[in-house]
């Protein structure tokens, strides 16, 4: 078990890695890998290690975070919700989210990152309370909960856009998902969430396991279910939110990516949990690098990409899963 | 020291709605008790308030001598497994992972088998003869041998008292008698089983005591013989035609039913074997 | 100084001959013999829809559409959709002939008065229908869906944006002024912005900076070639580096500004506290000379009205400090 965790673990780890320097290596101004390893390492002409470092370093490094985050709640909320059609939007947390960023635009301010959260804080505690009945977390309430909250922010996004239409293009670009512009100051708080979710995640990873069994046999085995239940959400919840605040809402990586994991490493979410993370952020760094490179001098919303090239992939696991 | 012991429990709706009163039995090493009643009896319920899977119940339930109220779950687990009458598995593990999770009280939550845990996996997979299919997928398996893969979990989750509801269910008759011999099994090594059964003769031949309950409470409870008679039968199920005779290998009482008896009862007709 | 165009516009000799602008030439069609011919040739009826138009002075104006739309000019009540096009009639003293705007327009403050019909994406039709206007200005774009409703009010649409700041909009503010019929004030109004326009014009012979001009932030958008701003830019004395870009406002790669690498990076919109600390500004040229600017009153530059001088002048004095460095 440990070893298949190392090896799908190592391998990915690797993958990525190799596409990260690919990726720093290209866009407007390409730049040959001996160049990039000079800039990474403090040498080289000052005018190309900005351009490594300042730019396309933070934002492949975002594109790890957020692909990893979104891949990893999708990949628990999968498990929580005992269905594979399940992606990190459902919890209606990205649309709160996405409602206090339009709030923001809406009044003008430029910092998008704080309202978001707040937005997405609102959400998961209204969602969360929705689904208490007879103080245990009813995991079908919190899936109909979060339909619900989903549809309701997003209408009150709608309501705004049609009340202040002067700032329709921002938010609607802002909710297809930018890497391009996040303040690099936010990458250690990225790295620290992202490392303290993948390492709870890790250590209940086996009784979120047994919870796809059946809640009450998992009870029967010794297993805390309102725990289990009530820290997978919040892991969930909060790695969602913080991706849809740093980077609006992309979308496929959630949904796809533990899917193709899950038919390669099987359902065990020991391993699940480490090698989402990878996935998803391999599937984003790659998916970001297409959409800044491919059309230059314009870029494409990520989201397209990552629907164009995911929705493929994911077909063709289903049909290799079908044989 | 009985292994399972209920003090007068009982459990409640809310107003006015079904509930269940005057629970009290104990259970000892090496026997098993069926509970058999018509649907809408509360069996099931029992069941789940007896291994703690619903809060809010009146009364006291012991295991090995302690009261589960304040015991930690994992402590609880390692004393009454539980096979639930359907489980929906969202996702494709294998026999062997199924089986697996019944080590949960011994390995903690990050689920690391230790060789003594191995061993109880293995054991449990031979002893019920499923080994051939232990890298199998448990969602393709037939409704019996998955409900065979889970009497070995609960094997190895070595537990003194198991819980079975309608075990019965979806079996084929190779399966049914597969699940006696397990059951016999367990009891010959010290467990005690509590079994709900929708068969009566089922109940009255592997069972050592059988409790009839009727609207939350049992109607009777004591041996086969002693539940299984004209009076109780009418009286619990609302058959008219109907006869009970010794099994001449068994001698243990069965029921026989003809045709007639009024279908608007909750009970359903009894499927001879 | 741009040669004849053979433009498909009628107008009236009077609003022809306050254009006066000396570098652009606005022709009259001589009577077409073609469509000489096809009166005659259509006989009675044309000849009494002729005698009735000319009675009730119907004009057929051509709109920036390219629509010929038929006006009972003069007009009394004009409701207006577009901010940009609100601004014009307050600019050219036609006021008093408009009765309601659409809930965007927010300039200059007398207009706070006004009623409203809807926004500028969702005009309120029964409420323009309901005061019955002789004329709707629509800004055009997304409003294009209501035109065929109001169309069945019998309310004309007029589609006035102006594509570029000189010619367009001296087009348009003709348009517009014309509408009301007394065209002596508005004559002079126009003259006067073609005069603040050039005013605050740089000289032809002051410094040419290569402007980098970011409309938006996240996700970064920059002003492109195809943008009236562009041309604000051009008189203020800065090339926009996506002059080449054939969209208004493409969504860019902001390593694309690092390798164009402007003189002088404006913002038209109000950014986060630390804005000159983002990589793709600190690596430039604007950057390394703290070149970056934001523009005090965005809505002058961002709007295609008659305060575009006034946008044109903060660009060019944004310059003059870049010169001064």
């Amino acid at each position: 078990m440990t070893r298949r965790i190392i090896f799908y673990s190592a391998s990915l780890l690797l993958i990525l890695a190799v596409c990260l320097v690919f990726s720093l290596c290209i866009g407007s101004v390409p730049i040959p890998p001996g160049d990039v390893i000079k800039a990474l390492t403090g040498g080289g002409n000052a005018r190309m290690a900005g351009i490594i470092n300042e730019i396309r370093l933070p934002r492949a490094l975002f594109a790890i975070l957020v692909g990893g985050m979104l891949s990893l709640s999708g990949a628990i909320l999968q498990a929580l919700l005992k269905n594979p059609l399940v992606d990190p939007f459902i919890t209606g947390i990205s649309s709160g989210a996405a409602f206090g960023a339009t709030c923001a635009i809406m009044a003008g301010a430029s910092g998008l990152v704080a309202p978001s959260m707040a937005g997405a804080a609102l959400a998961m505690f209204i969602v969360y309370r929705i689904s208490i009945s007879s103080k245990t977390l009813n995991v079908t309430r919190l899936l109909l909960g979060g339909v619900m909250m989903g549809s309701f922010f997003s209408s009150l996004i709608m309501l705004l856009n049609a009340l202040f239409s002067k700032d329709l293009v921002k938010v609607v670009f802002w909710l297809m998902g930018d890497l391009s512009n996040i303040d690099a100051g936010l990458l250690p708080y990225g790295v620290a969430a992202s490392l303290a979710a993948i390492i709870a995640a890790v250590y209940f990873a086996n009784d979120l396991n047994i919870m796809t069994t059946g809640e009450d046999e998992a009870k029967s085995m010794g297993v805390k279910v309102e725990f289990i239940k009530a820290l997978y959400f919040i892991i969930a919840g909060v790695l969602t939110a913080i991706s849809v605040a740093l980077s609006g809402v992309i979308g496929f990586v959630g949904l796809i990516v533990p899917h193709v994991v899950r038919a390669v490493t099987g359902p065990d979410m020991r391993i699940m949990v480490p090698c989402s993370f990878l996935a998803g952020a391999l599937f984003l760094l790659a998916s970001d690098t297409i959409a800044r490179t491919v059309f230059l001098p314009s870029e494409i919303p990520v989201g397209v990409i990552t629907g164009l090239i995911g929705v493929p992939v994911f077909i063709y696991f289903m049909m290799k899963g079908r044989a | 020291m009985n292994y399972f012991e209920a003090k007068n429990v009982g459990f409640s709706y809310g107003r006015g709605g079904f509930s269940i009163k005057n629970i009290n039995f104990a259970m000892e090493p090496g026997e098993t008790i069926a509970v058999i009643g018509p649907n809408g009896a509360g069996k099931s319920t029992l069941m789940k308030i007896l291994a703690r899977l619903t809060p809010g119940y009146s009364g006291e339930i012991f295991a090995e001598g302690k009261n589960i109220k304040a015991m930690d779950s994992a402590a609880l687990a390692r004393v009454i497994s539980y096979i639930p009458q359907s489980s929906e598995h969202g996702f494709d593990f294998t026999v062997e992972e199924i089986v697996s999770m019944g080590r949960r009280p011994y390995t903690g939550p990050d689920g690391k088998l230790k060789p003594v845990d191995i061993a109880a996996v293995k054991g449990a997979i031979e002893e019920i003869g499923i080994y051939e299919k232990r890298k199998a997928k448990y969602n393709e398996l037939s409704g019996g041998e998955k409900r065979m893969v889970l009497i070995a979990r609960a094997m190895a989750q070595a537990t003194p008292v198991i819980f079975m509801d309608e075990p019965m269910t979806y079996l084929d008759i190779h399966h049914q008698s597969m699940l006696m011999e397990a059951i016999v099994k367990m009891n010959n090594s010290g467990k005690s089983v509590l079994l709900i059964s929708h068969g009566i003769n089922l109940a009255s031949e592997y069972s050592s005591r059988v409790a009839v309950m009727k609207g939350g409470e049992f109607a009777a409870f004591g041996t086969a013989k002693e539940c299984v008679t004209e009076n109780i039968i009418r009286d619990v199920y609302g058959f008219e035609n109907f006869d009970i005779a010794d099994n001449p290998r068994t001698g243990k009482p069965n029921v026989f039913i003809g045709p007639g008896n009024n279908p608007e009862s909750a009970a359903p007709k009894i499927a001879e074997l | 100084m741009s040669g004849a165009r053979p433009i498909k516009m009628s107008y009236t000799r009077d609003q022809a001959m306050f254009t006066g602008f000396s570098d652009s030439t606005y022709v009259i069609l001589p009577e077409n013999p073609l469509r000489v011919f096809k009166i005659f040739f259509n006989g009675a009826v044309f000849i009494s829809f002729i005698f009735f138009a000319f009675i009730l002075r119907a004009e057929i104006i051509t709109d920036d559409m390219g629509r010929r739309v038929e006006v009972n000019t003069p007009v009394e009540s004009i409701v207006s959709l577009s901010p940009a096009d609100t601004e014009i009639i307050y600019w050219l003293g036609l006021e008093s002939h408009l009765t309601a705007v659409s809930l965007n327009c927010d300039y200059p403050l007398a207009v706070r008065g006004l009623d409203r019909v809807g926004s500028f994406l969702n005009p309120d039709i029964e409420k323009i229908a309901a005061y019955k206007p002789d004329v709707v200005i629509s800004g055009g774009g997304i409003q294009k869906k209501i035109m065929k409703k109001l169309e069945k009010f019998k309310i004309p649409v007029l589609v006035l944006y102006p594509r570029d700041i000189d010619k367009g909009m001296v087009k348009d503010m003709t348009i517009i002024g014309g509408l009301a019929g007394d065209f002596s004030n508005v004559k002079s109004r126009i003259k006067e912005y073609i005069r603040y326009l050039k005013d605050a014009s740089a000289a032809p012979d002051a410094r040419q900076f290569r402007v980098y001009m970011e409309i938006w932030g996240q996700p970064v958008m920059a002003v492109g070639g195809k943008s009236f701003i562009n041309d604000e830019l051009k008189l203020a004395g800065g090339k926009n580096i996506f002059a080449g870009s054939k969209i208004e406002y493409p969504k860019i790669s902001p390593e694309e500004v690092v390798k164009l690498n402007p003189d002088v990076i404006i913002l038209l919109y109000k950014p986060e506290k630390n804005f000159k600390d983002r990589p793709y500004f600190k690596l430039t040229k604007a950057g390394e000379n703290n070149n970056i600017y934001v523009v005090e009153d965005p809505d002058s530059v961002l709007r295609a009205g008659p305060r575009i001088p006034a946008g044109v002048k903060q660009l060019r004095d944004i310059l003059d400090r870049a010169a001064d460095k």
